[in-house]
């Protein structure tokens, strides 16, 4: 009745496995930093200090040092450094992480790296310096063009800045994704239109756009359960989602993911990697890294992390440390080794999410097992609900299947 | 033990008045138990009595004191158990009457009197809780010399600080009557009690009214003669420890390698087999179920399971009744009999904790007579059974006596919920000069739904309630269905009366809007009577869910995520295309205050 437990903590010392990784795969670092919460976000973040910025870039580098161990096949295929705020990290230091990589990795030419950008830490200097020191796109997050949204939001921008910074970007950088918020607490869909125009006006070649998620943990969460803060209705999410797709599409974006827009050649590589279940080495607190059947989390908590990785534990004799001194720190949260089952139903809602979809050719070539075989019951429900669409020995979501995406990733579930 | 040196005594009171604290001091300043051991209310054995603060079972204990042995019963307070109350009452000579000083006289003080005046037991009179601020012994004794009882024997006490624990086992040892000396007569065991222990079998509780038991003697069940070797005898201290024998008046415990409950019936006599006695004791009156609802497994998977663990909670509670029924609606279950809402919630909880099911319960209901135009008369526990409509001569519904104390300030609001709930005026009494006592005649069916609630909200918590069963008159009552996306779901049934119908039709299906999730299309719910729509509310398709944003962070938790939702769908009942919660049945017998 109960499900299968397979997820292990990590503190039984020796038995433990870790991640193994065989093929080319992606990075992403979580720089754990920012000016100020955002009352909406659950990312893992604390006060940006520089103080606490260089010990963690310290620990961050040894953090490399001990994943390297692991990677078999020391070739990069994208690097995305998210958090928090990167941009509020000095240009230099952003350098000697990447020099770091490269030490340890082959970064081939033309790899795509990517910078989280936030509106209100960026200037023309630092777009330059970036594209100087091999940044090649950046994240932007926009969210809003409106005074009281961006407010609402708790952003340190406001319209004017986020303009500026849009055409500065758009000026050095010709790959680059700017995300915008909807289905914000009091929003209109005439809102949500002036917000999706005036972005457009800039032409960006990648656009992400999220409705608003109450986490638990956020300041938000607690207003709702207070009455203090009125989630939109699902009416008005579900209207602003359609009119989006609808504009972006006339506009020659490619509606390639659920929540993802872009130009052609212009999709987000690194994240292209996730949907595809590939394998992804994942460094800094509250950092998922997954190796194809095995993920870890790190845990949410920088002074452990820091301590983690401190001098004192991992000097050279001492490589082991971080293996078998556990009992007290772990950089570790959890490890979750995947059953097959489990990494087919995460397959499967994965690829699910792309305009791709999941090619039973694939799928059999991963898991050498017939998908039909499986899930031909399931499909056949979700077709006739209109959720999804089968075509050329694949299946992908329908319209109606984007806005109901969790009814059909259920199904897939061991 | 001779006889004169035993003094068999209960605990009777009030829902809360203070029996088990009471208790707790006793063993206490007896060194019954010791400080290590001792808790607070150490007799409320069962988890669910721990955390709920209430005694559910009876509980023996005897206690060593100046050369007596004392034998202390823990009765129940709550209404639903009353009859626990009856049968400790039948196995001892006094009675300890515990009265909050506070509270005063309530509605199950005066039962419990009743009771123990019907036992013709010896009552000591406790007012508890002098310790309160808000304590008025003087009025507590004034409302005792109103019912009947001599006042000036009252014992003040606080069973919190320990005031006064000398003199009360002082006046058990004064007053209660030592038992009748029949230790020259054959064998006669009161069985009180009974416990299954999956090892050792049945524990017996018992009183020795006649003769001895020890170790080794074939006793025989007076009943059906069925006979047996004793493996052990003891006395509960509170655990059970054994002893070489039980003697004439004691309280104790036989174990017999008895495998089977039904050998070993509470109200039972057990003799010698050698040399039995020529009468059975008098025994109890089966009780009998008042409250009915259908118990399913969630996953009908857990069917076999469920019946399993309703075998053997029988075992231990043979008050409550099962049979097997089938819903269109929630597939293969059990009807099940309870001695009220109390006793339905603690069966449902013992099943979820103990036996890790997943149930959904229908809306309890009581057992109606019907007579059918072709003259022939049944019995309905189910409201999913009711006959048509045109078949139905009369319906007949269970009435009970209800007794509501409370201060005069409230009488106003207690006597519009009893109106409002098809309740009919018989009497009202001042037992002194701020508290008064209304008596209703009411529908037992109104009772099990939220009345009770709604007495302790109206009356800010004043008022309590003691019901006894009266008798079947006839009512003007119709079937109330409800269809979801246009199906009947016979396990959403209830029968209403005929006035309120619509109203209650309206409600039950707004609650039922805001408990079923939204699906994928438009679902209707209707309230019919009769074939006849009376109301209809709709839940809206759903829109939208999707979980927009999902990188490589995301995926573990996206997942759990989506395990949630299915696990919840998996606590659902499908019927017809709409998933079901859990809730939606027992929403069924809200009532809201908009009601
Ligand atoms: N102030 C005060 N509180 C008391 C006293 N005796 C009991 N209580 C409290 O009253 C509450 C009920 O006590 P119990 O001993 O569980 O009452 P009970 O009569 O056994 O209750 P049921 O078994 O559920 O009928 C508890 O919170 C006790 O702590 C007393 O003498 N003084
Ligand atoms: S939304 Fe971005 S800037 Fe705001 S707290 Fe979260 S990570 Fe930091
Ligand atoms: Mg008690």
């Amino acid at each position: 009745m109960k499900n299968k437990k397979n997820i292990f903590k990590r503190n039984n010392r020796a038995e433990r496995k870790f991640i193994q990784i065989n093929k080319p795969f992606a990075l992403y670092i979580h720089i754990p930093f920012c000016a100020k919460k955002c009352p909406y976000c659950d990312f893992y973040s604390v006060k940006y200090s520089k103080e606490r910025v260089d010990q963690f870039w310290a620990a961050l580098f040894r953090e490399l040092e001990y994943l390297n161990k692991f990677v078999k096949f020391k070739q990069i295929r994208s690097i995305y450094i998210g958090g928090g705020t990167p941009s509020l990290i000095k240009t230099d230091k952003i350098l000697t992480l990447l020099n770091k990589i490269s030490y340890y990795f082959k970064i081939p030419p033309g790899t795509e790296i990517t910078l989280e950008a936030n509106p209100s830490s960026l200037s023309r200097e630092k777009i330059i310096n970036y594209r100087r020191i091999g940044i090649n796109r950046l994240s932007v997050g926009i969210q809003s063009f409106n005074e009281s949204f961006l407010k609402l939001l708790g952003r340190q921008t406001n319209p004017e800045n986020n303009k500026k910074v849009l055409e500065l970007i758009s000026k050095y950088f010709n790959n680059y994704s700017a995300d915008l918020i909807f289905a914000l607490p009091g929003q209109k869909i005439d809102d949500f239109k002036k917000d999706l125009d005036k972005l457009l006006e800039f032409n960006p070649p990648h656009i992400s756009l999220y409705n608003l998620e109450v986490h638990e943990n956020t300041v938000f969460y607690d207003k709702v359960k207070s009455g203090k803060l009125e989630i939109i209705n699902e009416e008005i999410d579900a209207e602003m989602y359609e009119y989006a797709v609808k504009t972006l599409v006339k506009n020659d974006y490619q509606h390639y993911e659920i929540s993802n827009f872009a130009k052609r050649g212009y999709r987000a590589q690194h994240n292209y990697l996730y949907w595809k279940y590939q394998p992804y080495l994942a460094l800094g607190p509250g950092a998922a890294g997954f190796d194809g059947k095995l993920r870890y989390q790190n845990i949410n908590d920088l002074e452990k992390y820091i301590n983690t990785y401190s001098s004192k534990n991992n000097n050279k004799s001492e490589n082991k440390s971080l293996n078998s001194n556990r009992n007290n720190i772990s950089p570790c949260s959890e490890i979750i080794k995947l059953d097959k089952a489990e990494r087919m139903a995460e397959y499967c809602f994965l690829k699910l999410r792309t305009a791709e979809g999941m090619s039973y050719f694939e799928f059999k070539k991963r898991f050498s097992e017939d998908f039909n075989k499986i899930y031909a019951g399931k499909v056949a429900v979700l077709k006739e609900k209109n959720l999804l669409i089968e075509k050329n020995e694949r299946i992908y979501l329908s319209r109606k299947g984007n806005l109901l995406a969790n009814e059909v990733f259920l199904q897939f579930l061991p | 033990m001779q006889t004169n040196k035993i003094r068999n005594f209960c605990i009777i009171a009030h829902i809360d008045h203070g029996k088990s604290t009471l208790a707790d001091r006793m063993l206490e300043y007896t060194n019954t138990i010791t400080d290590r051991k001792m808790q607070e209310q150490v007799l409320d054995k069962m988890d669910l009595e721990r955390e709920r603060g209430i005694t559910i079972k009876a509980q023996a204990v005897t206690i060593n004191y100046q050369g007596y042995e004392l034998n202390l019963i823990d009765t129940p307070g709550h209404v639903d158990f009353a009859y626990e109350v009856s049968r400790s009452l039948a196995a001892c000579e006094g009675a300890l009457l515990v009265i909050d000083a506070a509270q005063g006289v309530e509605a199950q003080t005066m039962a419990n009197i009743y009771l123990a005046l019907e036992h013709d037991l010896e009552i000591i009179p406790i007012i508890n809780k002098i310790d309160l601020p808000s304590a008025n012994p003087d009025r507590v004794k004034e409302q005792l010399m109103d019912i009947g009882i001599e006042p000036d024997e009252a014992i003040l006490a606080s069973a919190k600080e320990g005031t006064n624990i000398d003199k009360i086992l002082d006046a058990v040892i004064e007053r209660v009557p030592a038992p009748y000396d029949g230790s020259k007569e054959a064998l006669r065991a009161l069985v009180f009690d009974s416990f299954y222990d999956s090892y050792q079998g049945v524990i017996a509780y018992v009183r020795i009214m006649n003769g001895s038991v020890k170790k080794n003697d074939k006793i025989m069940m007076m009943s059906n003669k069925k006979s047996y070797q004793v493996d052990e005898v003891g006395i509960f201290v509170p655990d059970m420890q054994e002893k070489a024998e039980l003697g004439s008046g004691e309280v104790g415990y036989v174990i017999a390698g008895i495998k089977d409950v039904r050998n070993c019936r509470v109200g039972d006599t057990i003799t010698k087999k050698d040399n039995p006695a020529a009468e059975a004791l008098p025994g109890y009156q089966k009780v009998k179920p008042m409250v009915f609802s259908g118990l399913y497994p969630t996953d009908n998977a857990d069917y076999e399971v469920l019946k399993e663990a309703l075998e053997k909670l029988q075992l231990n509670d043979a008050s409550f009744t099962y049979e097997p029924e089938s819903s269109e609606a929630l597939g293969f279950g059990f009807r099940c009999g309870f001695l009220g809402l109390l006793h339905m919630e603690v069966i449902q909880e013992r099943l979820e904790r103990e036996y890790d099911l997943d149930l959904v319960i229908t809306a309890p209901s009581v057992e109606y007579k019907i007579v059918k135009k072709n003259g022939k008369e049944i019995e309905i526990e189910n409201p999913a059974l009711f006959p048509e409509q045109s078949e139905i001569d009369k319906i007949m519904e269970p009435f009970v006596t209800a007794e509501l104390h409370m201060p005069e300030e409230y009488v106003g609001q207690a006597m519009e919920l009893c109106q409002e709930n098809r309740g009919e005026f018989k009497d009202m009494q001042y037992i002194d000069e701020d508290r008064v006592n209304l008596k209703y005649e009411m529908p037992l069916s109104e009772i099990i739904t939220e009345f009770f609630n709604q007495l302790k909200s109206r009356t800010r918590g004043y008022a309590t309630l003691d019901y006894e069963f009266e008798g079947y008159k006839e009512s003007n009552l119709v079937k109330l269905d409800i269809l979801v996306n246009n199906e009947v779901v016979d396990a959403l049934s209830t029968i209403v009366h005929e006035v309120n119908s619509y109203q209650h039709g309206n409600a039950l299906a707004r609650r039922l809007k805001k408990v079923i999730p939204k699906h994928m299309f438009k679902i209707p719910i209707q309230a019919a009577v009769s074939g006849k729509i009376i109301a209809r509310v709709n839940i809206p398709a759903l829109r939208k869910n999707v979980l927009q944003k999902c990188y490589g962070g995301d995926v573990s938790r996206k997942r759990k995520l989506l395990e949630k939702q299915k696990e919840g769908k998996k606590r659902m009942k499908k019927v017809g295309s709409v998933e079901i919660p859990q809730e939606a049945f027992m929403t069924v017998l809200e009532r809201g205050e908009d009601e």
